[in-house]
């Protein structure tokens, strides 16, 4: 990459049907990876850096840093589970159509975060509580998701299989991004703690447990306080 | 396998995929470098590109690109010459459609036909992409460029897009007289064996140089065409 283009980034963002294009016919495909990758760990960093904000001191950075290794973690792992359900269900594609494909719907999902990194910022100055921030920035996160979604959408371009790809896609992101993110909690921080772990240490068994135990506890009786 | 052996296995992996990269380069260069010390980490995401040749692969044909001419609509309009010609022969119909006549519009298309290669071997060769200069185009003004250059690049834009529309037009164009010459044809065989009246063919013999001449058109005034 010999400089960075800023209307690359225009275009992943105004013009998601020409770009989605440009990775299935892989026109012009590393430049646009290179700056997908730029796009991809700078908007995660900042977003992440506005969550850490809210504890303060070494979590900006931790926060930061940890959020853009989930994104590009997630990605790394999940591409080649792309290529292989893209390939199954009618669209074999190569591996370079398919990871750009991915990293320009990551770099609109970061690039998504990184509008909305101000207004993060912005809440938690305004003092808002551990709550209020948790639930800025999953919104952000939605919105950044669904911007991707779109793009990746696009890409599929129409055919049979369209729906079972997209479908199982979203399941397989949710999972590893589920599972990354996870692994290296805390971002925002416990309010009760002061003194914040850079990891969180306990076994507790990882996401798809956690949701399968609450899952359990959902069909079981309140216990009875005792007399 | 711990997370050590995982990480440990994919760093080896990263430096494998970066020799790979180096040995790969024409030179080592500061880019090459950048883009192996990249593929460390990121090899999953990065590696498709930084190893695929640095030659740029050529733009896939799009909806609104002429068709090749090689082997379609030309051949098929040779073949219904010769067979009208056949056609023809020994019978009062060949006054109609003279084998002098046949050469005569065979020559034509074939002008046509090698101005309309001409064209695309110089898209090919200098790279002329209506699509590349909309998207400069749109690049410039959102980059809020001055008028001039906004201009400018309107007018190559502007200029490629009518070209592109004429080579589009005078294939299709080839493409029905091809139609148009079958027809002929076929209406010169049921002359000649049903004894029915050629006046149908003399209608399709003037409106074969009527698009001759709109073919002709498009690039020069040419010579007084037979009527």
């Amino acid at each position: 990459m010999s400089g960075v283009d800023v209307a690359l980034f225009n275009r992943i963002l105004r013009a998601p049907s020409e770009v989605a294009r440009d990775c299935r016919d892989e026109h012009d495909v590393a430049p646009m990876a290179a700056h997908a990758l730029l796009a991809i760990v700078l908007g995660a960093t900042l977003f992440g850096a506005a969550v850490g904000s809210w504890h303060g001191g070494a979590q900006i950075p931790l926060a930061g840093g940890k959020l853009a290794l989930v994104t590009v973690g997630t990605l790394a792992v999940c591409a080649p589970a792309f290529y292989a359900i893209a390939a199954v269900f009618g669209r074999p594609w190569s591996l370079r159509t398919v990871v750009s494909l991915v990293l320009v719907a990551g770099a609109r999902f970061s690039l998504v975060l990184l509008a909305a990194t101000p207004v993060l910022w912005l809440t938690v100055n305004l003092g808002a509580g551990y709550h209020l921030v948790k639930v800025v920035a999953a919104l952000a996160y939605a919105l950044a998701g669904l911007t991707a979604l779109t793009l990746l959408l696009r890409g599929l371009g129409d055919g049979p299989g369209k729906k079972a790809t997209m479908t199982l896609f979203i399941g397989v992101f949710l999972m590893v991004g589920g599972q990354a993110a996870w692994v290296l909690r805390p971002y925002i921080g416990d309010p009760e703690q002061s003194d914040l772990p850079v990891l969180t240490r306990e076994r507790e068994g990882g996401m798809a447990y956690q949701v399968w135990l609450s899952v359990q506890q959902l069909g079981r009786p309140a216990p009875k306080s005792a007399p | 396998m711990s997370l050590r052996d995982l990480l440990l296995l994919y760093c080896v992996v990263g430096v494998a995929c970066a020799i790979a990269v180096l040995r790969r380069a024409p030179a080592t260069t500061a880019r090459s470098l950048a883009s192996a010390a990249a593929t460390v980490p990121l090899w999953p995401l990065w590696a498709p590109f930084a190893l695929a040749s640095s030659q740029p692969r050529p733009r896939p044909p799009r909806s609104g690109d002429a068709a090749p001419l090689d082997g379609g609509a030309l051949a098929r309009i040779e073949r219904a010459l010769a067979e009208a010609v056949d056609a023809v022969a020994g019978t009062p119909m060949s006054e109609v459609f003279t084998r002098a006549v046949a050469a005569r519009i065979a020559a034509e298309v074939g002008r046509v036909a090698v101005r309309l290669d001409e064209l695309r071997a110089l898209e090919r060769r200098t790279g002329l992409d209506a699509d590349a200069s909309a998207r400069r185009l749109r690049d410039l003004e959102a980059q809020g460029a001055p008028e001039r250059a906004v201009a400018t690049a309107r007018l190559q834009h502007e200029s490629l897009s009518r070209l592109g529309q004429l080579r589009a037009a005078d294939a299709q164009a080839l493409e029905e007289l091809a139609d148009l010459l079958e027809a002929l044809r076929t209406q010169l065989l049921l002359a000649r064996y049903a004894g029915s009246s050629a006046e149908g063919a003399d209608a399709i013999v003037g409106e074969v140089w009527a698009r001759l001449e709109g073919l002709g058109a498009a690039f020069d005034p040419g010579p007084e065409r037979c009527t």
